[in-house]
């Protein structure tokens, strides 16, 4: 079978970094926000400088259709993917996405790592700390919840949660080695994945 | 913009096509009113082939460049699962909506003829693309990310296509 694990390391431009700012003993740092002061968790500086220069560059390029990202335990060849995701250059309504636009200051969006609802660091936010919203934590945010931490007060990993991230062009092959769009690539990453890591893979459909 | 389109819908109806004969029929002729009771009982004459068990199921487009696909999914159920795309097809409701605007005119009659092909995930024996898996949930996005490639604006799904 195809190996995933190969393929990560094989995609030009990619790239592993810490996903978390944490101390030495995985405890996340957190930050508070608006009137309320919710808790939310910090993302290192090393994910957030990846990200804006996956995207700064990305935009640059008119072949540059978007950013594949992978949350995952261990790095490089024993990289472990806990969820397969990407943040497209075009919006469904926008030529860029709002997503993506203004990726220095667009910490609540941030290419869907942001600390807004409906983000997925704000959704994992949420269902740890459990603050007031407009809706409650939603089930899957509150699995990966209970996946990545050993306990929520301090909100304490596991184990190290690192971030692959790599550019996406016209033209570049996805697992099938057959050149494609960013989504039939991840398509194929998790078809791939839902078997060689089964026991981890926290992506729901595909599966 | 590079895409092995060609080989992707080469891949496609290589791993589909087999099926048609015997896990396939015909829901909605062209130019006639979608109606719930027609269907099921269009679908009913699967019966024997379409069990209740875990299954991927592709509706088609019969259109002159042949069947393209332009929706895929799975379900414990099928046949159950097709009852509530009806509901939701009929009202168009929600993703219905584009359901109804791709396949139906303003006069509520399908554009072209459309067929189902349910397969069974104990049916299945290879993979869409080679080396990859054959679980009825990893078939499915391989033939979802095919699709979206080799028919760029055609299928229905929402996640796995491009804009």
């Amino acid at each position: 079978m195809t190996c995933l694990r190969e393929w990560f390391l094989s995609v030009p431009g990619h790239s592993f970094v810490q996903l978390f700012d944490t101390d030495d003993a995985l405890v996340v740092q957190t930050k508070l926000m608006g009137s309320s002061q919710k808790h939310i968790l910090r993302r290192s500086s090393a994910m957030e400088a990846a990200v804006v220069g996956c995207i700064e560059q990305g935009l640059a390029a008119p072949e540059w259709e978007g950013m594949l990202y992978v949350m995952g335990w261990g790095t490089g060849p024993t990289f472990r993917p806990l969820y397969v995701g990407k943040a497209e250059r075009r919006g469904v309504k926008h030529p860029v996405s709002h997503n993506i636009t203004n990726i220095r200051t667009n910490t609540s969006k941030f290419a869907r790592w942001g600390d807004g609802l409906d983000y997925h660091i704000g959704d994992l936010s949420h269902a740890i700390f459990a603050f007031e919203a407009y809706r409650k934590p939603s089930k899957k945010y509150r699995r990966w919840a209970s996946v990545l931490f050993r306990s929520f007060d301090p909100p304490t990993l596991r184990e190290a949660v690192n971030f692959y991230s790599a550019p996406w062009c016209a033209g570049c092959t996805g697992p099938s080695g057959l050149a494609g769009s960013l989504p039939a690539a991840e398509k194929e990453i998790i078809a791939l994945a839902s078997v060689q890591f089964e026991d981890s893979l926290l992506n729901v459909d595909g599966v | 913009m590079v895409r092995d389109a060609e080989k992707k819908k080469t891949l496609l109806h290589e791993w589909l096509v087999p099926f048609l004969p015997t896990r396939a029929v015909r829901i909605l002729d062209s130019g006639s009113i979608l109606e719930k009771a027609s269907v099921q009982q269009r679908l009913s004459t699967l019966s024997g082939n379409c069990p209740n068990t875990f299954s991927i199921y592709v509706l088609f487009s019969e259109t002159t460049e042949g069947l393209v696909p332009v929706y895929i999914g799975k379900a414990d159920q099928p046949l159950v699962r097709w009852g509530q795309h009806l509901d939701g097809w009929l009202a168009g409701s929600g993703v219905y909506g584009g359901w109804r605007r791709a396949l139906l005119d303003d006069q509520g009659k399908a554009r072209t003829a459309l067929t189902l092909l349910v397969v069974p995930g104990t049916d299945i024996t290879r993979p869409p693309i080679p080396g990859f898996p054959t679980t009825v949930g990893a078939v499915e996005y391989q033939l979802v990310g095919l699709a979206g490639d080799a028919y760029p604006g055609r299928l229905l799904n929402h996640e796995g296509v491009g804009r």
